[in-house]
Order: C-alpha cells, then sequence, then structure tokens
C-alpha cells in the first residue's frame, strides 16, 4: 500500500507539471458538456501535420526517381516495362488497384512502401482503398480461457453445503437468566427434542469437582443408522478424502493419534 | 418436525470452512466502488457518464468524453462492526487503505457530417470492485450445539471407520479425532457405532469466533464507446477480474464450568486460507438523450469467468482434561509439510442496470453548468454463481460442484440495489449528496440482511486539474454463521455496525 500511495503522489507531481492543456480557461467537466480538446491547437497539429505529410509525400517522389535511375542503370532490360507504354494501357496487364495486398503484384512486390501505404491508408488511403483494410477492419478476437483443472478425489459426496438448506434457527440458550444474580442458569434436563443427538455421561463425583452437585451432563453423538428393515453399508476406511472441495487425505497420517495419555 | 430432521440427518453432512456458497457471495455482494465523485452521489453511473467510473459501470458513459483525463483515487475504510451472538454483544474495528477507480481516458472527435460517429473514447482504468479487509469477532455461552457436531455429522454422514475418522478428513474432522476432541461410541460388540464429542454442551461452552480476511477484488477494464451525434452513446468493456483473499479464524469453545471431571477444558480450531483467482468478463452499455437535459441508461454486465487456485492450512489444540490431555494436530503435518490445495472455475453472477438521470444545463460554459440529479436500480442475480470442474469424468468433483451449485440456488435469490444522487455546482466548487440501499442476497426471510449507503462529498475543478474529496457511510446489517448443521437449529450472529470510506480524486485534464 506504502508503494501505491509513493507511485500516485509521483504521479500527481508529475502530471501536475505536464497538464497545460487546461491550465488557462475553462476547466471542461465532461459529466455536463465536453467541448472536446482546444479547437485552436487542434488547428495548429492539424496544419503541422499537413505539412509533415506533404514533406514527406516531396521526399518520397524524389527517392523513386532515384530509385527508377538505379535501377534502370542496373538491368536495363529487366526494368524496361516500366517505361512501356503498352505494358500500363494494355488490359491483359491491367492490375486491380487491391491486388496491391496479394503480394503478387510486381509493382508493390518491390515498392514495400507503397505495400505499407496502401494496407493502412497512407497517402493513397481512398485511391487504394487501403483504409477499409486497416483499422476499419472488422478484428476477430479469439479469446481462448482454459479453466483450471479442479484437484481433489476421494469418496466423500461433498455435502457440506448441504447444512445450508436446514433453515431453522434457534439464537436462545435452554435454561433461563436468574433475576436475582443475573447469570444464566443452563437447563441440564430439557435437551428440547434432541435427545438422539446426545450422549449422557455420568461422573463419578470426583472431589476434585468444584461442583459436585452436578453428576452428570451430555455430550453431542451421532450414531449410524443400522436398522434391520433399511440396512445401510458399513463403515469403511474409504470414507472422506474430499471433504469441503479439498483433496483431504493425509500423505503422511502413519502416524496415527497416540494413546490418551 | 423431528422426522424432518432425521431426513436431512441421513441424506447430507457437511464441513464448515470449506468451499460453501459464502465464497460465492463474496464475488457479487458489495457496495460499489468508484471515483470520490461517484462515490460521493452514491455510486450512479448507469446513465450519467463522463467519469471513469462509467468503465466498470456502463461504459456507454465513456461516449461522454471528448477530452483525455487521467485519474487517481485513494482511499481509506473503517469499519466498526458489531455483534449479537446469543445474547452476548461484541464490537470491534478494522482500518484500511483502498483505492477507488485510476486509468487515464483518452479520447477523439471527428468533425463534419460523414462521420456517423460524433466522438470516441478509450480507458484502461483499475478498480476495487470490493475490498475484504475486515475482522468479524462474536463470542456467547451456547448450551445447545458445538462446532464440533458438524465434524461427527460429516464421519456418520459419509460412514467413515475409524482410519477413516484419522486419516481423510486432515483439514477437519482428523484433527478432531486426533486430538481426542471428537472420538468414537462403542457397540456392545466393540465395533463403531458412531461418534461423540467431547463437549459437554449441556453445561454450556463459551464459544468465541474471530475471523480476520484481507484482500480485494481487483477489476481492470478496457473500454470503448462511441457517440453517436451527442445523441446516444454505445459502449463495451472487457475486464480483467483479480482476486486475493485471505483469512484467519480461530475458534474456539471453552467449558462454561469450573469442573475439573467432565472431559473438557478448551479446544482451539485454527484456519489459514489463501485464494487467488484471475478471469475475464464483459460490460455493455447504452445511453440515449430523449429530450435535452435527460439521459437513459441500460447496462449489462456479463457473469465473469474466475480460474482459483486455494490453500488451505487448519489446526486443532483441544484440552480434554482427564480423557486424554492437552493435544495438537496439524494438517500441514498429515500432508508433508504442505498445505491443502484446490484449483477449479467459478462463474460469477450476472447483473443489469436500468438508469436515469437529468442534468441541468448541459453547456459548454463552466459557469452556468448548475446541477444533475441521477437514480440507478441495479439487479444483481446471486443465486448465479456456479462452480465447475474441467475434469467431466470424474463423478466425485462433478457431484460434489452440483451439490454446491444447487446449494447456491437455495440459498441466494436474485435482489435490487437502489442508487440515488446529485450535485450542486457553482463553477470551480461542487456539492454531492446521495444514497444508496443493497437488498438481501439470502432467499431465507429469517436471516436479515441489507445496506444502506448515506453518501456526501466536495469538488474541486479548475485549471486543467480536478480534486474530489467523498465520503460513504454504509450502515450495514447481515448474519455471521460460525457453523452450520445439519439436524439441528442452525446459530448465528447478527451483524449491525457501519463502514465508513474516505475517497480521494485527483484528476488531470490533456
Amino acid at each position: 500500500m506504502k508503494h501505491i500511495l509513493l507511485l500516485s503522489s509521483l504521479s500527481i507531481v508529475l502530471l501536475s507539471g505536464c497538464s497545460t492543456a487546461f491550465k488557462t480557461g475553462q476547466t471542461p467537466d465532461d459529466v455536463y458538456y465536453s467541448p472536446g480538446r482546444n479547437q485552436e491547437e487542434t488547428y495548429v497539429k492539424e496544419e503541422q501535420k499537413q505539412l509533415k505529410q506533404k514533406e514527406a509525400y516531396q521526399e518520397y517522389i524524389t527517392s523513386q526517381d532515384d530509385r527508377y535511375l538505379r535501377m534502370k542503370v542496373s538491368n536495363y532490360y529487366r526494368w524496361n516495362a516500366i517505361d512501356n507504354f503498352d505494358y500500363w494501357n494494355d488490359s491483359r496487364y491491367d492490375f486491380n488497384v487491391c491486388n496491391c495486398n496479394t503480394g503478387w503484384n510486381n509493382y508493390a512486390a518491390w515498392n514495400p512502401y507503397l505495400y505499407q501505404g496502401a494496407r493502412w491508408g497512407g497517402y493513397y488511403g481512398n485511391n487504394f482503398n487501403g483504409y477499409n483494410l486497416g483499422w476499419n477492419s472488422p478484428i476477430y478476437t479469439l479469446v481462448k480461457y482454459a479453466s483450471p483443472v479442479y484437484v481433489g478425489g476421494g469418496n466423500t459426496s461433498g455435502t457440506n453445503v448441504s447444512a445450508y438448506k436446514n433453515k431453522y434457527y434457534s439464537n436462545n440458550n435452554l435454561g433461563y437468566k436468574d433475576p436475582k444474580s443475573g447469570n444464566f442458569m443452563p437447563n441440564n434436563n430439557n435437551n428440547n427434542g434432541f435427545s438422539n443427538l446426545l450422549k449422557r455421561v455420568f461422573t463419578n463425583g470426583s472431589s476434585n469437582s468444584a461442583n459436585n452437585g452436578n453428576d452428570s451432563y451430555d455430550r453431542p453423538a451421532r450414531t449410524f443408522n443400522n436398522s434391520n428393515t433399511n440396512p445401510s453399508p458399513a463403515p469403511s476406511s474409504s470414507a472422506g478424502g474430499n471433504s469441503g472441495g479439498f483433496g483431504s487425505t493425509g500423505t503422511s497420517t502413519s502416524t496415527g493419534r497416540g494413546g490418551k495419555g | 418436525m423431528k422426522k424432518n430432521f432425521l431426513y436431512i440427518f441421513l441424506i447430507i453432512g457437511l464441513s464448515a470452512h470449506a468451499q460453501t456458497p459464502e465464497d460465492a457471495l463474496r464475488t457479487a455482494w458489495f457496495t460499489q466502488n468508484g471515483t470520490a465523485r461517484n462515490m460521493a452521489t452514491g455510486g450512479v453511473m448507469g446513465s450519467l457518464g463522463g467519469d471513469i467510473t462509467a468503465n466498470h459501470i456502463n461504459p456507454a458513459g465513456l461516449g461522454l468524453f471528448k477530452t483525455n483525463e487521467f485519474v487517481l483515487t485513494p482511499g481509506f475504510a473503517i469499519n466498526h462492526n458489531k455483534f449479537n451472538y446469543r445474547g452476548t454483544d461484541t464490537a470491534i474495528n478494522k482500518n484500511n487503505f483502498n483505492y477507488g477507480t485510476s486509468g487515464i481516458i483518452l479520447s477523439s472527435s471527428k468533425k463534419g457530417d460523414r462521420h456517423k460517429w460524433t466522438s470516441s473514447a478509450f480507458a484502461l482504468s483499475v478498480n476495487q470492485v470490493a475490498n475484504y479487509n475486515n475482522h468479524i469477532q462474536f463470542k456467547g455461552l451456547n448450551n445447545f450445539s458445538s462446532f464440533t457436531e458438524q465434524y461427527l455429522e460429516e464421519l456418520i454422514k459419509d460412514r467413515a471407520d475409524s482410519n477413516a475418522a484419522l486419516n481423510n478428513y486432515i483439514f477437519g474432522s482428523s484433527l478432531a479425532f486426533r486430538t481426542f476432541l471428537i472420538d468414537t461410541i462403542r457397540a456392545s460388540n466393540g465395533s463403531v457405532a458412531g461418534y461423540q464429542s467431547l463437549v459437554p454442551i449441556s453445561t454450556g461452552v463459551n464459544q468465541l469466533n474471530d475471523v480476520v480476511t484481507r484482500g480485494g477484488y481487483h477489476e481492470i477494464a478496457l473500454g470503448l464507446a462511441g457517440n453517436m451525434a451527442d445523441k446516444m452513446y454505445v459502449g463495451g468493456s472487457i475486464n480483467i477480474p483479480i482476486i486475493s483473499y485471505q483469512r484467519d479464524i480461530t475458534y474456539s469453545e471453552t467449558d462454561a464450568t469450573n469442573r475439573l471431571t467432565n472431559q473438557f477444558k478448551t479446544f482451539e480450531y485454527r484456519e489459514n486460507f489463501r485464494s487467488n483467482a484471475a478471469g475475464i468478463g464483459a460490460k455493455l452499455g447504452i445511453i440515449y438523450k430523449p429530450i435535452d437535459s435527460w439521459r437513459i441508461g441500460f447496462a449489462f454486465h456479463t457473469p465473469q469467468v474466475l480460474s482459483y487456485r486455494d490453500q488451505i492450512s487448519s489446526s486443532i489444540t483441544a484440552n480434554t482434561e482427564t480423557y486424554a490431555g492437552i493435544k495438537t494436530a496439524k494438517s500441514d503435518d498429515l500432508n508433508s509439510g504442505n498445505p491443502g490445495e484446490r484449483k477449479y472455475s467459478m462463474i460469477t453472477p450476472w447483473r443489469a442496470i436500468a438508469s436515469a438521470s437529468y442534468v441541468f444545463r448541459e453547456i459548454s460554459d463552466t459557469r452556468k453548468q448548475r446541477a444533475f440529479i441521477s437514480a440507478d436500480i441495479e439487479y444483481v442475480n446471486y443465486r448465479g454463481s456456479r462452480y465447475y470442474s474441467e475434469e467431466k469424468n470424474n463423478q466425485t468433483q462433478q457431484k460434489y460442484f452440483d451439490i454446491l451449485n444447487n446449494g447456491i440456488k437455495d440459498t441466494y435469490k436474485g435482489n435490487i440495489n437502489v442508487k440515488v444522487g446529485g450535485e450542486l455546482k457553482l463553477h470551480t466548487i461542487m456539492f454531492r449528496l446521495g444514497g444508496a440501499y443493497y437488498g438481501s442476497p439470502y432467499a431465507d426471510e429469517n436471516l436479515p440482511a441489507n445496506r444502506i449507503l448515506a453518501t456526501g462529498g466536495l469538488g474541486y475543478r479548475n485549471h486543467g486539474i480536478f480534486i474530489d474529496l467523498g465520503y460513504v457511510h454504509s450502515f450495514n446489517q447481515d448474519v455471521q454463521f460460525a457453523y452450520r448443521l445439519n439436524d439441528k437449529p442452525n446459530t448465528f450472529a447478527e451483524q449491525t455496525g457501519s463502514r465508513g470510506n474516505v475517497v480521494l480524486t485527483v484528476g488531470f485534464k490533456f
């Protein structure tokens, strides 16, 4: 968190210095109305952009002239067709402008700059119909999402969520509050109908007991249902192993639990 | 009634603090987080737009941008939790740093009538959708049920013999069995007839549940929106959720009497749970201006697909006095020193938002811009979370997920959240107020839960910079279960209290 705060503070300081566009005049509030960025600034930027494009075009034309001359000098016969009037005006050689993207058009092949220009709608954007082949072309992205493998196993039926189906609630204890002392007096004999889930334990009334008057209490208990009419499978050592969604069979459980002492 | 309990007892079992429907709720039930301006106005962003929070609520709102901006939103939260558990009150606080929507918006305008789209905007932002830093603590006397009974139910349901009880439940039942917190009940022929807990429940135990959670549900959003003639805005965002969640549980039960002959003094269960996830989702939206000043919006959030990896370590220390003395068992010791691991995928619920806003004076002169008021209504299908395994042929796994998914459908429901907020603008200074109501995700009407938000804040916008301060006070009502049983009425703590969240947004126009 400290790193985040430090980074945030640093960003604020840096950006305070960089934010120049709206330092003077009104600061737009896009919730109400967004005027766009400063029109004058945009105009200047556009003018500069056009000038750069013009310069680049002139440089390109010049470079093409140089290239033409170099090629003609190096191999006159091979590139003679460039000056062949019949070649360029014969319908048999009438390439479609879109062929520039096929990679088989000779002119484009030896001129990668033109190829790229047509593709991204550069100087020849609309003429070469390349505009629709670049930014505005639909992009189909295949998102492949791999779900991880659940690691678990075992014979537990995984019913740990079934207790959520139990819609019975009780937030009261069994007993009463003594109006004199204010202490809660548990009712040891009232099991509220759940005696089958308890096991009564009798103590020996040891002399160490601080409360010899109570000689019995209940422990929670559950027993297997082994009715003769609907016999259940015998308890198994392969039960469990997938408790709560975790692979819960220990890999180093051979120690046992030892004795009670 | 007794018959019903017996029936439930026969068909089901459980293990608390494992993968439960509550894990699914963690990715669905939370109050909205955003920029300070957004939070100060109750979180309304279904139709308002013009704020980077729109990237996480209704991406069409990005279409209102024709300028660029960079936004940072640090925050600080104060949790004040109150609990009442079986008549005993507890209060505990937890403070932490957090953050709201932060990121960058880049826009472009097109001039002339040839363009169908007047402008468009792209946004890259991150938001802490939910903050998991909290502390839950409640205690009380219980002479009706014990935490240990869940282990008895699990072993009986699975028909586990003593070997299985010893080895096959190393994050819960086996720990209790190894520490003699639970033990077998022997039949007259020496066979295992069942299991008993050493907890002397009828004389009562003092229960204490302490849960510290950390982490957050973070969301990276890449949004794109188009503006059609300043009349209609359409947008969408791809979301990458990243979840980090840690939970440390310390649960104990202590003998409420001073008796030294009842073979129980105390036990303590400890659990360290770590969960990390990443995934993908999408949000789509539209905003339409039927007439000047009015905006109507609709957004749909697709379910997010998350890939999880969880780790768990747990231990039990029990003092059963003359029965077995003090014993400790740790899951790591039973698993070659390693925590337990699980991997799975999950789908979060979908949600839909409908909204309307009225903006007083949508004009360029910021001195004349005056105010807005907005309201959102959101429906969240909380019962729509689903867990999946890729191993479709593994019937054990698939059965587990099917039961879990059915449990989610049975436990939760779809519900609505309502948000209202507004702003008064006096040129460079702005005042904001709002409120929100988040309905209960629980299908059971006996479990009271809701969140009511009161929000407010101030804003300043000038010299290409804007600074917003927001405060959200959330009045919370919820229920917390330390454990759940199949065959006895369950007990829970009623949670009230509040969460205060201070957020500061600093933004730069460029």
